[in-house]
Parts: structure tokens; sequence; C-alpha cells
């Protein structure tokens, strides 16, 4: 009995997310071909510019490309990357398939923040973020924190504290919000609009923020993708084999968690992406962190890319919520493939 | 070198070691044995920087072990656990493979001569077979062999087992207790190993720390696991056979 062939080419994943991206492009209520799509986007790259003939441009597609497919196509992607890279590291810190920012308070703390946002409105923008988003960035920082706190202070079986105290959180911030809800009837919509989340309000400013965010923290955290493998022994292995368990755990925590709320502030809640892509490709790879995070970043961002053009587009002239999209297609999938594969996870 | 000065350990009000004195000096073979409970396991926890402990206790190679790094510790200890339950399908060569992680930075990969060394440590253990078989399917003393291949791969002057030989059969419980008394002449080193038999410790031990209420005694096998001490300490009839030079003892 020897090793299964759990082969997956990291080339390949690259040139489907370039498909992705050049494909959902001209899909829309407008259809706009794939040469001018090029042609829109390269009148904008100082170089490449020269090169391209304006003639083939219509003016209106040239917003639609410009100001509305392109962003959500690069904001859609990145939020991606990141939410399925910080469902991964979640599931390898807390060494249980459960964990998931969005789970663990980001969705809950955010949903919070929206809500007193619009039931206390103040008009204030930063970076292309609205007051909803930068209120919902803290409302997840300060619910995750909280979580931790709780988890910090019962030692021992942290696995199980964690899942049950991000529950019960979740519970009663739900709670909350409703409270809030039922003396502002006329603010339900608003909040609960936002929180099935969308990327229609991508701009350039919000696109910067995202990627950067997204770009350090992987940068700062993906070095570590060994001492993820090796923490999954445990703490007492991991501590034998020369790691400091619980810095490297706060460094990695505190890191994509940032990571999640700043997502989770530009395009509302978008669950399910960093539970069913880390797992999906945990059935190919196995529990090597290095190809898991790749693969998981990479797919993360190809399906949310989909998802939303989904979104956008199938049903003319109506926008559906993304969010709605990802569970809908996303759980039975995701279903599908736990019972087709018996292999442990 | 181990020094191990006044060192007391309770977990929460019970108390498990109680000011005890153990020196561990020169390359051999050291058994740690005792009753059930009597704070073996606790002892090398503590000795492989697992348990933390105050400052002024444990000292390895005249550094106190508060001051030295994990990272240094696992380039000093390698340490085998009583019992280890893999929930994650790594395979057996990726395990091994982990027990260079000390040596690496962030960005090192396993070089050849680590592979030799990891291919030595499969040989030695004779894993051959397995090498590529995930962890979570491996058998109790496949898993146990495993464990001590990984202390072997990341090749440090002290080597800590908790009850390495518990799980396997009686193949491979001499063959193990012959690679590490090969090693530690051969190669130097401090092997540390907590043991429940006492022949093995009568046999195959340089010096024993026999533990039992909370103290240590500690001396040459034949002066620390005499008939009587046992008996008393463990509560059990025994006889004493003798076959050549060798003494055994049983119930
Ligand atoms: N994590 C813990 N929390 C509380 N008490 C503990 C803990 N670990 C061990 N103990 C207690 O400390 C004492 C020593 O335990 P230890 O594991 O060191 O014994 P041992 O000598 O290794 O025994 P065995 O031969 O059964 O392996 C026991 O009484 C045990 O109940
Ligand atoms: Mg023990």
């Amino acid at each position: 009995m020897g090793r299964k062939d759990r082969k997956i080419n990291i080339g390949i994943t690259i040139v489907i997310l370039a498909i992705v991206v050049i494909v959902v492009a001209s899909v829309g209520n407008v259809t706009i071909p794939l040469n001018e799509f090029f042609s829109i986007i390269g009148s904008k790259i100082p170089i490449i510019k020269g090169f391209v003939n304006e003639e083939l441009i219509i003016k209106s597609h040239s917003i639609i490309v410009l100001n509305l497919r392109f962003p959500r196509i690069v904001l859609s992607m990145f939020a991606g990357f990141g939410l399925a890279y910080s469902g991964v590291v979640y599931q390898g810190v807390f060494r249980n398939p459960m964990a998931e920012p969005y789970l663990l308070g980001v969705s809950s703390g955010a949903a919070l923040g929206a809500t007193l946002a619009s039931v206390f409105p103040v008009s204030i923008w930063f970076l292309g973020f609205s007051y909803t988003s930068i209120m919902a960035f803290f409302g997840a920082i300060l619910v995750l924190y909280l979580i931790f706190i709780i988890t910090n202070t019962r030692k021992g079986q942290t696995m199980n504290i964690l899942l049950l105290a991000g529950l019960a959180i979740n519970y009663f911030i739900s709670s909350i919000i409703s409270l809030f809800m039922m003396f502002n009837q006329d603010k339900i919509d608003d909040v609960y609009f936002w929180t099935m989340g969308s990327f229609k309000t991508a701009t350039y400013e919000k696109i910067l923020v995202v990627m950067i965010v997204v770009v350090v923290v992987i940068a700062y955290t993906f070095p570590l993708n060994r001492k993820l493998d090796i923490m999954l022994l445990g703490d007492e292995q991991a501590k034998s084999l020369g790691i400091d368990v619980v810095k490297t755990k706060r460094k990695m925590l505190v890191a994509t968690s940032l990571m999640a709320a700043v997502i989770v502030a530009s395009c509302g809640i978008i669950g399910f992406v960093g539970l069913i892509i880390p797992h999906l490709i945990r059935l190919f790879v196995g529990p090597i962190h290095k190809k898991l995070l790749i693969h998981s970043t990479l797919l993360g961002g190809i399906f949310l890319i989909i998802a939303d053009t989904v979104a956008r587009s199938i049903i003319p002239n109506k926008e559906i919520s993304v969010g709605i999209i990802t569970s809908i297609f996303g759980v039975p999938f995701f279903v599908w493939m736990l019972l087709k594969n018996k292999q442990r996870i | 070198m181990i020094r191990i000065k006044n060192l007391s350990y309770s977990y929460g009000k019970t108390l498990v070691l109680d000011k005890i004195d153990i020196t561990f000096t020169r390359p051999g073979i050291y058994g740690i044995l005792g009753p059930n409970g009597a704070g073996k396991s606790t002892l090398l926890k503590i000795i492989g920087g697992i348990l933390n402990i105050p400052a002024g206790q444990v000292f390895i190679e005249e550094k106190d072990i508060h001051s030295i790094k994990h990272k240094e510790l696992a380039t000093i200890i390698a340490y085998v656990p009583q019992q280890f339950i893999p929930n994650y399908a790594f395979t057996v060569r990726q395990l091994l493979e982990m027990g260079r992680h000390p040596y690496h930075g962030q960005f090192d990969s396993i070089t050849k001569e680590e592979n030799e060394l990891i291919d030595y440590s499969i040989k030695v253990t004779e894993l051959s077979k397995l090498e590529h078989n995930y962890i979570t399917e491996l058998s109790g003393g496949e898993l146990q062999r495993v464990m001590i291949a990984r202390a072997l791969v990341q090749d440090t002057p002290i080597i800590i087992l908790d009850e390495p030989i518990s799980h396997l059969d009686i193949h491979y419980q001499k063959e193990i207790i012959k690679l590490l008394r090969n090693i530690a002449i051969d190669r130097n080193k401090l092997i540390i190993t907590v043991l429940h038999d006492m022949n093995v410790g009568l046999n195959y031990c340089d010096y024993i720390h026999l533990i039992h209420d909370h103290k240590v005694t500690s001396g040459k096998p034949k002066d620390v696991l005499t008939l009587e001490k046992v008996k008393a300490i463990y509560n059990v009839d025994l006889i004493k056979i003798k076959h050549g030079d060798s003494e055994f003892i049983h119930w």
C-alpha cells in the first residue's frame, strides 16, 4: 500500500484562473467581445496604450468595463484569495476542520457593526470604504478579540472551547442585532442586503486597500507554512521540534483575522468560501500546508469571480447577492464531495 | 549533560516531584523507572522543554533551560512521547522530514545529506516498507518506531524517550534497545529512556533513576533495582533468576 497519487499542478490552477478572468469579463447584461475588453484595459496602461486601436472601443462599453466589471472581477478575486487563505490558516492553527474566521466571529461582528452604522448614521468615508464598512471592520475585529480572550482563559481543550465560544457569541450578537432591528424596522432592508455580500460597490480605492492587505498578509504568513504542518501534530510535538507555538499562532491569527475583517468590510458577508475551498483542496493535496495554501488561495479567487459573475448576470437587470450564490451552489457541491470522497480529512 | 537541581513540580495541587536532584553526565543509556503515576513522563517533559518550570532548576550543557530558545533546544534534545495520536494523514517520510525543522530557516528545504540521514533512520528502524504510508494508518508499534526514527533524524546529542518499546513485539524490542545502545556508544549520545521492564533496566542501562513517592533513587542498575526495593516500591512479590552473568527479576 503506497501513497495515493495526490497531484494537482500549480501551473494549471493559474491558467484556469486566467481563463476564468478573461471569460467572465465578457459575460453580463451587455456582452463585450474579448478583444474590445483588452483594448479598453490596454488603453489605460501607459506603454501598451500606443498599440491599442481606440476605434474598436465603444464609449459605453469602456465605462462598463472600467467602472463596473473590471473592479468587480479584481475585488472578488482578491476577496476569494483572502477568504480561502485565512480559512486554511484557521483550520491549521486550531487543528479543526470547522474553524474559519467568518464562523468564529467575523460575520456576526461585521453584521453588528453594519447594524450600528445604519441605526446611528454618520457620513464618513475612508479610502473608499463607507461608514458601514468601517463599522463592520471594527465589529469583526472586536468580536474575534472577544472570542480569543474567552478561548485563551480556558486553556487545554482549546479547539472545542473555541467553537463553542464562537457559536455562543454568534447567537448573542444575532439577538442584539434583532433587538436593534425591532426598534428600527425601516433600516432592516439596508442591513440585511449589506450582510448578504456584494461586489457592486467595488472601486479602485477599495481594490487597492484589499489587494495590499491580502498580499502583505500572505507574504508575511506564508513562510510559516511548515510550522503549520508541524503544529497539526499537536502543541507538544510542535514545541519539541523547536516551534514557539504561542507566538506562531498569534502571528498567524492576528494577520489573517485582520485580512478577513478588511474583506468583510469591502464586500459584506460572503460565507462558506473559507470552509469549502480548503476542504476541497485538502481532498486532493493532503495536509501539507504549502500546497494547501497555494491551491486554496487560487481556487478561492476562481470561485468568487465565478460566483460574482453568476450573481450579476444570471437574472437580466437584477443583481443577486453573491453570498446567496456561494451558498446555494457551494454547499451542495461540498456535500457531494464529502460523500464521494471517503478519505479522511 | 543535564543537571537537575532541587526540582519540584505540581499539577495544580497535585505534587508530583519533590525537590529532586539528578545529573546525566556522560553518554550512555539512563533508565527512568517507577510506578504508574510516579512522574516519569512529567520529568521527561520538563527536560524536553514542554512543561515550563521556574529558572534555576534544570541546566542543559550548563545553560538554564529557561534561557534556551525552543529552536535551539530542539537541536540539543529530541523527545519521543509516550503516546502520539496522529489526526492528519502525513506520510511517514513527511513526518520524518519534520525532524529537520529545528535546523531550517524559513526558506530552507531538505538537503541531500538530510535525505541520507532520513534514509538511514528508516533503515535502522526497519521502516522501509512503510515509508510512503500514512501515519494515520500505522499500527501502534509501527508508529512508535516512526517516532524513534524521527528522533534519530533530529540528530541531537541528547535523546529522551518515554516508554519507547511499550508497543513493540520482542523482535523490535531487542532491535530498538540494541540500536539505542549502539548510538549511545558509537555516536556518544546521551539517551534517557523511561522503561517499565526491570530486566531491560538491569541489563542494558548504564544508570538508573527510580522515581517513587515524589523522590528519586539513583545508581547502577544492580544497586537500585534490588529485589527488596522493587518489591517494596511496586508492592509485588518477585523472584530473581540468574543466567550466566545476567540477573533477571520476575513476578
Ligand atoms: N496534565 C496533567 N494535569 C494534572 N495532573 C497530571 C497531568 N499529567 C499527569 N498528571 C498527574 O501527575 C502524576 C504523574 O504523571 P506522569 O504522567 O508523569 O506519570 P508516569 O510516571 O509517566 O506514569 P506512567 O507509568 O503511567 O506513564 C500522575 O498522578 C498524574 O495523574
Ligand atoms: Mg508516563
